[in-house]
């Protein structure tokens, strides 16, 4: 009972153990909180969790890097399971195969739709030319947007913030604004989701259909490709 | 003889020889490092990730890594013929929680506070347009590109 409560928060607070801990901790509870409110959009546990994660740092003045040396262990799992995301392409390539015109198509056009919308309207409504460049690879997933923002002058740990962001406002409408253009097909609803918001637009898939949720991670895997090699094209036809 | 040469490219008419002979059970034992095991799924995993990053930073693809890695996996998972049942459970796990291995990266918002309170409505429309037009417009095309496979496809059988 000698322990000094400031002694055990200095030691917790130079091992990754405690922000590892309160990251899947903290997750677990917004997502219990997802579950409860019947999976409304605004209760999204990825924007929760980092809500709170944010004010509990700020709270302790804690820098993100030092946050950061805990949670990449996290952060880390998102190469495997972009790996991971053959397995579901690989069980509905049947449907694929039976696909392929309208996937491949729709692949090149949606592509070049999110990346020409986006520097159109950003320039229309007056940001700067570093958010700008940030934002553009912004429907692809966390590690492949961060290697395109790079590449174009963008900084690469702002994309990262608008890339989630993107998956969040994205997951959150997508089933309102699918329903509203009555697309009914589950196959065409999980494609347009993880075209237009990565990684989670496909959990939110994966959790209204199956199906949705294979084309969901089919989609965001192509367009990984697709944005990394068409962004650099684009970047000079739209004076990136 | 055209018809002749096309049907000996095929693989039904050309049981598999030479290269791919000696290739394809060197990728089935990939797939089952460690036979039905969780860590033995993981390394599969994370192999195909460092194949896909070695051969994208070798080759200056402008491809990341672990995309690459899942391409790979996917057409060595096509020559096997099926799944391993350990790798199936295992990448279930993980991206059924897929959601939480974004939250590192968006903790990050704090760094870029400054930038994003001088232009967050500027952004926040940006991106939720843009989103919702990309969505929009996907599937309505692909919607489009459907119907005319079908109706070409139909219009042949007829």
């Amino acid at each position: 009972m000698d322990l000094n409560f400031t002694d055990i928060w200095v030691y917790l607070a130079q091992t990754p153990l405690l922000w590892l801990t309160m990251t899947v901790a903290v997750y677990q509870v917004t997502y219990l909180l997802y579950q409860r409110a019947h999976f409304l959009p605004i209760f999204n546990p990825v924007l929760t969790a980092i809500i709170i994660l944010v004010a509990l740092l700020i709270a302790t003045g804690t820098p993100y890097q030092t946050y950061f040396d805990g949670a990449q262990f996290v952060h880390f799992m998102l190469g495997p399971a972009t790996v991971a995301l053959a397995i579901p392409l690989y069980t509905y390539y049947a449907r694929v195969k039976q696909l392929l015109v309208p996937t491949l198509g729709a692949l090149f056009i949606g592509s070049a739709t999110g990346i020409i919308s986006a520097v159109w309207i950003g320039r229309l409504v007056g940001l700067s030319d570093i958010t700008l460049r940030s934002l553009t690879p912004k429907s692809v997933t966390t590690p492949i947007a961060m290697g395109i923002s790079e590449a174009i002058g963008g900084l690469p740990s702002l994309t990262a913030v608008l890339v989630i962001l993107t998956g969040i406002i994205g997951a959150s409408l997508a089933k309102e604004i699918l329903d509203l253009f009555r697309i009914q097909d589950q196959s065409i609803r999980g494609f347009a989701m993880g075209l237009a918001c990565h990684g989670i637009g496909t959990a939110r898939a994966f959790h209204m259909h199956a199906e949705a949720g294979a084309f969901s991670g089919l989609a965001m895997g192509l367009n990984g490709a697709m944005t990394a090699i068409l962004v650099p094209l684009l970047a000079r036809l739209l004076g990136l | 003889m055209t018809a002749k040469i096309l049907s000996s490219t095929l693989p039904e008419a050309h049981p598999v020889t030479g290269l791919g002979d000696r290739v394809t059970p060197m990728i089935s034992k990939l797939l089952e490092l460690e036979r039905n095991t969780m860590i033995g799924a993981l390394t599969t995993l994370l192999l195909f990730q460092l194949i896909g990053e070695v051969i994208v930073r070798t080759l200056a693809l402008p491809l990341p890594g672990p995309v690459l890695g899942m391409l790979l996996l996917f057409f060595a998972l096509l020559l096997r013929g099926s799944i391993p049942q350990s790798l199936t459970t295992t990448s279930e796990g993980i991206l059924q929680h897929l959601s939480l291995l974004f939250v590192p990266a968006g903790v990050g918002v704090m760094v870029h506070r400054a930038t994003l309170q001088a232009e967050w409505l500027a952004t926040l429309i940006t991106i939720a347009s843009s989103t919702l037009i990309t969505i929009v417009v996907t599937a309505f095309s692909m919607r489009f590109l459907l119907r005319l496979t079908r109706r070409s496809s139909s219009a042949q059988e007829e």
